[in-house]
């Protein structure tokens, strides 16, 4: 069974924005936490005779995604970060393929890292992530949020920029 | 309210004129800048920002105060080029290229292409100076006007002091007067 992938939010920044044509958006920098998708669907092994024999894809399945952490401090524009989340006081939702489908807004986990003269960045992209309200649990600077993403993996890139301001970036 | 019987509709003009063999003389008209109200619409000043804290406060975070400092330059970027675009914009022999009347990010550029145009770098240097002169921002000349005020002043004390020692000494009854 498929466990999911774990990222450690130690020093990352969450933004969150829905998808008003000027985002609200909430910027937490996070102290500690954790954050764990699961991506992936399920391939289905065919057998000929008992034995093995072809591999096809199964159906799609939506990234579950699971945010559990502590914030330090919060930057956001006129909501709150539970506004956004939930999609409450005027937050519109990013789906605009499909606007009357329930709320959602993207999620952008960013880690920035500096080694010498190169700072090297991550981000985890999630689009179109609605939220398990009963699975949103803020408790002062503790948020427990779950939810899924209407596709099927969350992007994942890289970059790096020195002094020289050279830069590389690759994504997954 | 006027000074000397002028209002904001007479501002103070500066001329450059950089002579030339070939073609006509260059001449440039700088005239200082009255008002940065269209500035102030178009371009909100910098705030330094807050962060949300758990305990409910709000503070500035070293976030928010580079962000802070990184706006200043660029409102003052944006505010110097404003000043170079409307102290130049009445000359119709001077064609922006990458400035546009409306649109502050695109004032930054106004010092690059004063720095471009087909003048030697002496004549870019006055050109610099008669701007900077027409918007009173000239160190020199302010303190040049303000020593020929107190000259002008203090000769006027000394011309003064002279008329009444001698009126004292013409007079006849011996009494001091106009004292």
């Amino acid at each position: 069974m498929n466990e999911g992938i774990f990222v450690d939010l130690k020093d990352a920044v969450i933004t969150v924005s829905d998808g008003s044509a000027t985002p609200k958006t909430a910027r937490l920098r996070i102290g500690d936490g954790g954050f764990t998708f699961k991506q992936g669907s399920e391939r289905e092994y065919k057998l000929d005779a008992g034995k093995l024999w072809r591999v096809r894809e199964g159906n799609e399945v939506p990234v579950e995604v699971t945010l559990d952490f502590v914030w330090l401090h919060m930057h956001t524009t006129d909501v709150s970060f539970s506004d956004i989340i939930l999609g409450k006081n005027g937050c519109v939702s990013t789906d605009t393929v499909y606007p009357c489908d329930p709320y959602a807004c993207d999620i952008d986990i960013d880690f920035t890292k500096a080694c010498g003269n190169v700072t090297y960045f991550d981000n985890y992209k999630i689009a179109n992530f609605r939220v398990e309200p009963q699975d949103y649990d803020p408790k002062e600077s503790m948020v427990k949020v779950s939810g899924k993403a209407n596709s099927v993996e969350v992007p994942h890139s890289q970059s790096s920029s020195s002094d020289s301001s050279s830069s590389s970036s690759s994504t997954t | 309210m006027r000074i000397k019987g002028l209002d904001k509709s007479k501002p103070n003009i500066e001329v450059v004129i950089f002579p030339r063999h070939d073609i006509d003389d260059i001449v440039i008209k700088c005239k200082a800048v009255i008002s940065y109200d269209r500035f102030s619409k178009l371009v909100a000043e910098p705030i330094l920002g807050t962060a949300l804290f758990p305990d409910g406060t709000r503070k500035p975070t070293d976030e928010t105060r580079k962000k802070f400092s990184e706006d200043s330059i660029s409102y003052f970027e944006m505010r110097h080029g404003f000043m170079l675009y409307e102290t130049l914009k009445d000359n119709e022999n001077i064609e922006w290229e990458s400035v546009s009347k409306d649109d502050p990010i695109s004032w930054k550029n106004c010092a690059k292409e004063i720095d471009s145009l087909p003048i030697t770098d002496a004549e870019s240097n006055r050109l610099v100076a008669a701007i900077n002169r027409a918007n009173g921002m000239s160190d020199a000349l302010i303190e040049e006007a303000e020593q020929s005020f107190l000259v002008r002043e203090a000769s006027e004390r000394v011309d003064q002091k002279s008329i009444v020692s001698s009126e004292a000494v013409n007079s006849t009854s011996g009494a001091v007067v106009n004292v």
